[in-house]
């Protein structure tokens, strides 16, 4: 079930403007739920983004991490950790990170 | 400008620190951030691997790390929730520009005596109470016999941080320079000579 409504979670955020797709990842790294590509690559660098945040919290005392945010010249990629995977979202440069934030928390509400 | 005036320009920060490669050069944060350095570059790597150009990650829990990329070097911000995030950028970006100015101006000042030989005008023992990590990384292969490019060699620190000490500390008077005449016949010790010695 909860299969099903990742899947449809990805669905939906790609439809959102500036929204490129979004991958649902396994902290073990295996993909869950995908709306891109090249899902695999995408899944590795979330799992990898989100353990090296993790261990930047706990280093520098952030507290749990909410999101992690990487941007490029022509890319964004918004990582959100929840208890057993990682949600990575691609946009372009141009879409707000906070705006899709605001998406995916009524989403997962 | 160095990474505590972001302290003193923006609101809302803990602490700042500077990375080049996979070394702090500059911190002013209490924590030992060189675990850090590490995590965060390989980060970059990865991306880069990918072929993604990074200028920027952010992490956020309660509080917030913000690293600016510019290759080689990654500055890192920590920052509480309520910091001015576009004044941040601004000032963040202001600084990397400095430092990459100022690493082009310290290379040149490298090449200028990077076949110099350094020695210690002083007993080093008075010093080394007082150097930084660092400081004593790169003073400690200073014998009198070590060119200051060897020096960047042994102490495995960027260059500009070699030249950086090296000069500080001629400045200082610690240190002077001799120009070398080196014979490479294997034993460098044994046909190592100076002109301030002939």
């Amino acid at each position: 079930m909860a299969d099903i409504i990742l899947k449809r979670l990805v669905n939906d955020l790609s439809k959102i403007d500036g929204v490129e797709g979004a991958v649902v990842v396994a902290k073990d790294g295996i993909v869950i739920a995908s709306s891109i590509e090249n899902a695999e690559t995408e899944g590795a660098i979330s799992v990898f983004a989100g353990a090296t945040a993790e261990e930047i919290a706990s280093s520098l005392r952030l507290g749990e991490v909410s999101q992690v945010i990487i941007e490029g010249t022509d890319y964004r990629m918004m990582v959100l950790k929840h208890e057993n995977y990682f949600l990575s979202i691609m946009m372009d440069e141009h879409t707000s990170p906070l705006v899709i934030r605001q998406e995916v928390d009524l989403v997962l509400e | 400008m160095s990474v505590r005036e972001i302290k003193e320009n923006v609101g809302g920060i803990k602490g700042s620190f500077l990375i080049k490669g996979k070394s702090i050069i500059e911190s002013d944060l209490d924590i030992n951030v060189s675990y850090i350095s590490k995590s965060i570059s390989y980060l970059n790597d990865v991306l880069h691997e990918r072929e993604r150009d990074v200028k920027k990650i952010t992490v956020t829990g309660s509080d917030s790390t913000v690293f600016y990329l510019d290759t080689p070097y990654i500055l890192g911000v920590v920052a509480s929730s309520q910091v001015n995030l576009p004044l941040l950028d601004l000032v963040a970006a202001k600084i990397l520009k400095n430092v990459t100015s100022k690493r082009a101006v310290e290379k040149s000042k490298l090449s200028s005596i990077e076949d110099e030989v350094p020695s210690f005008k002083i007993s080093p023992d008075i010093v080394i109470p007082y150097l930084s990590d660092y400081e004593m990384n790169v003073l400690k292969y200073v014998n009198g016999k070590n060119t200051v490019r060897e020096i960047v060699e042994l102490s495995e620190e960027p260059q500009e941080v070699v030249a950086r000490v090296i000069v500080a500390y001629i400045k200082k008077g610690t240190l002077t320079l001799k120009p070398t005449l080196r014979m490479d016949f294997g034993d460098r010790s044994q046909y190592h000579f100076s002109r301030g010695m002939r």
